[in-house]
């Protein structure tokens, strides 16, 4: 009958009101997103040794949909490596503008040493500072380069504002 | 100062003092409103604003007053700035009629604006007035969506006026006055009228929805269909002037229909064993049940979808004003055959009507949705056996 | 005090009047027109009779007005006419009905006299409950009321044969098409 479905209808909402909202009071709480949701990239390391995995081969530049990416490559010093192999990046940027996030450079990337991590706030007010260069982004560094600056003007550390444990493949990677 | 003076100076102070409350209840509807449709949809809504979101009408009402109030080329300037006006004038002058305790309860005064012999009617008549501010603010808009919405404002208001009018004819023969203060009175004596006027009241609350423009018929605001409807051309403070009359609507609304059938102003008086007098404490209970209806209105408004233009047409000329007719000629009957003092076969004649209702609500949605056109015969049922209908 | 009330309406319902004539907007001459019946509600008031002007305002500018301008802006007929008038002398006509009706006016105005057998519906208006009115109007008046009622009947019924149309055959493409195959979304 037309008018008990109404009257289950109204239930179903009056139920809802006594339930917890699914949405987070977000910069205060802090979100809880997918391990596999797509942010910044990372520049990992190799978990022993500390060298960085990056060899600086440029195939992820070659994958990217978007001319993000720009690697510039340059040969380990035998003494010091910076790397395992020969060579190594001496500049690897992404304009995080220009990045889609799609993930290609980290499916191409042979030693697995670009991975998307989870960070999404990257809102900056220059277009330079959208440029992640090395330092940025090698593992080690928390937060965003927004993030950064703005901990260092309050003497505060870093704070992300989402919760997740990250994949397997960000080896060493800690959100604070 | 001469006693006329003197009483005109009060009523003009306690006008003002009740516009101010009514507007304040307007901001702070809209703020619950939103918190309320928001937990409804399992989200937090607005809490940016002050502790708990409580200074976002604040906020609200800074950005209305202080932007620019512009104004469309093609808008008939007289009218379009009338518009407004008129709907809030009449939302607000509709209020004062509700009482809202005995006499002379209010710091010595009469807590109502004014008090006439036609109470009801003089509430119809204002709150009839307010859809010309909607209607006319849809025309001079100059502007095709808003034009839309201001017909179907307009011809949702006849189609429902004479329901709501006719649903409530029964009450007031049972009562024999349409003084709200005689309403309230009978009440008290006799117990409230939704006891005997079940149907009444189901019929009167649907036309209350369609009267105050509430989903689900808010048809002239429309938003997936219309932009704004008559709204869209709005801004500004105009805009917030046609909220505050679309709230203030409701609200005259809530109080309409807790002074008609749930003893206005008057407590349970059972409550009287524990504490004594409670039931005739002025404010207090008005303002719980106008409470009720208001949420009732915001949890409606989660819930229900719109209704289709045709479908709301017919809704209301072929159920409502039917049905109201029907309970109108059977209360008269009842009043002028029946024993004096006599009430309860009311209240069953009333239950029987409202369950007949809701048994036959699926036969009443096939005639409401029927596309049956003059001059189309008979189609044949479809292949498959669907019934026809617009569902 | 009534007096001057008297002379703010009755300058009130005069614009509104010469607004509904003279206005060459159709909505603003309807709006002109709600004017002067709010304004004669409002007289009726100050009359003592509440009633009356409850009345008036539902029935007049509450719903009557609201239909006049449903049409006006269903058919979109807020331009003012400008086509060239079919008939010739109706300028001319017109101001004889005017002259009459004004000349008719004034005979009333100035023979008047307290008509007896309106004292009782004026005494029944006076103090406006809507029950005495009910009693004197189904007693008393129960005659023109009824005749006035056969009136309203007689337009109706007039104004739905000047619209109905001849009876047409049965269309030959119906207006709901019976799904013949492939599924309706959502259905």
């Amino acid at each position: 009958m037309g008018v008990l479905e109404i009257a289950k209808g109204m239930g179903v909402t009056l139920g809802k009101l006594f339930q917890k909202p699914v949405t987070v009071s977000y910069p205060e709480s802090r979100a809880q997103i997918k391990p596999r949701f797509r942010g910044r990239h990372f520049l990992t390391r190799h978990p022993g040794t500390g060298l960085e995995k990056c060899i600086g081969c440029s195939l992820c530049a070659a994958a990217c949909p978007a001319y993000a990416i720009y690697v510039e490559a340059a040969e380990n010093d035998p003494a010091a490596p910076v790397s395992p192999g020969e060579r190594y990046a001496k500049v690897y940027e992404i304009n995080m503008l220009r990045c889609i996030f799609c993930g290609m450079c980290e499916e191409a990337c042979p030693t697995g040493a670009v991975v998307l991590g989870n960070e999404f706030e990257m809102a900056d007010f220059r277009y330079a500072d959208f440029v992640y260069g090395k330092e940025d982004m090698l593992v080690g560094q928390p937060g965003t380069k927004p993030q950064r600056r703005e901990a260092a003007r309050l003497g505060k550390p870093v704070r992300s504002g989402f919760e997740v444990t990250p994949r397997a493949e960000l080896e060493g990677v800690k959100y604070q | 100062m001469p006693y006329w003076l003197a009483d005109l100076l009060w009523v003009v102070v306690k006008g003002v003092a009740l516009a101010f409350a009514l507007l304040t209840t307007f901001a702070y509807m809209t703020l619950v409103e939103r918190r309320l449709l928001a937990r409804m949809q399992i989200r937090h809504g607005p809490n940016r604003v002050g502790p708990l979101g409580l200074l976002q009408p604040a906020a609200d009402a800074i950005k209305s007053i202080f932007k620019e109030d512009f104004r469309v080329t093609a808008a008939d300037k007289v009218v379009y700035t009338l518009a407004p006006i008129v709907a809030i004038a009449c939302a607000l002058t509709a209020f004062g009629a509700i009482p809202a305790g005995p006499a002379n309860s209010f710091f010595g005064l009469n807590p109502w604006v004014y008090d006439l012999d036609i109470g009801l009617l003089a509430v119809l008549a204002l709150t009839s007035m307010g859809v010309y501010g909607i209607f006319l603010g849809g025309w001079a808009s100059g502007s095709k969506y808003p034009l839309l919405g201001g017909l179907r404002s307009s011809a949702q208001m006849i189609s429902y006026e004479l329901g709501m009018g006719l649903s409530v004819l029964g009450l007031l023969m049972l009562v024999g006055s349409t003084r709200l203060r005689d309403i309230v009175d009978w009440q008290g004596a006799n117990g409230w009228l939704i006891l005997f006027q079940l149907t009444g009241f189901a019929l009167f609350i649907i036309s209350s929805f369609a009267e105050v423009n509430r989903t689900p018929f808010d048809l002239p605001e429309a938003e997936q269909e219309l932009v704004a409807g008559y709204l869209t051309e709005f801004n500004a403070i105009k805009w917030a002037l046609f909220q505050m009359a679309e709230y203030v609507n409701m609200i005259t609304a809530s109080a309409i229909m807790s002074t008609l059938f749930f003893g206005g102003w008057r407590g349970p008086q059972f409550l009287d064993a524990i504490i004594p007098g409670i039931s005739a404490w002025p404010f207090v209970w008005l303002i719980l049940k106008i409470a009720a209806f208001l949420f009732l209105f915001i949890w409606v408004r989660a819930t229900l979808p719109r209704l289709r233009y045709d479908q709301l047409m017919r809704f209301g000329w072929k159920l409502l004003l039917p049905a109201a007719l029907l309970n109108t000629v059977v209360t008269a009957g009842y009043v002028a055959y029946a024993r004096e003092g006599l009430r309860w076969p009311l209240f069953v004649i009333g239950a029987l009507g409202l369950a007949a209702l809701v048994v036959g609500s699926d036969r009443i949605r096939v005639l409401v949705n029927s596309p049956r056109t003059t001059g189309v015969t008979e189609l044949a049922p479809p292949p498959s056996g669907r019934p026809l209908g617009g569902d | 005090m009534s007096a001057f009330f008297f002379v703010v309406l009755a300058v009130l319902i005069i614009t509104g009047a010469l607004v509904t004539v003279i206005a060459s907007n159709a909505v603003h001459a309807a709006l002109g027109l709600v004017a002067t019946l709010v304004a004669l509600a409002m007289t009726y008031v100050t009359l003592d009779a509440h009633f009356l002007g409850a009345v008036q305002v539902i029935v007049y500018a509450g719903a009557i007005m609201v239909l006049f301008l449903f049409v006006i802006m269903l058919l979109d007929a807020t331009r003012p006419v400008t086509a060239h008038n079919p008939v010739g002398f109706v300028n001319e006509l017109a101001a004889l009905g005017g002259a009459a009706l004004a000349g008719a006016l004034g005979l009333i105005a100035l023979g008047w006299r307290d008509p007896r057998p309106l004292a009782e519906g004026a005494a029944a208006l006076r103090n406006g409950t809507p029950g005495a009115v009910g009693e004197t109007l189904l007693t008393r008046f129960v005659l023109p009321f009824e005749a006035v009622s056969v009136l309203l009947l007689v337009a109706v019924v007039g104004s739905i044969v000047l619209v109905k149309r001849p009876v047409s055959q049965p269309s030959a493409v119906p207006e709901a098409q019976p799904i013949e195959s492939g599924e309706r979304a959502g259905a």
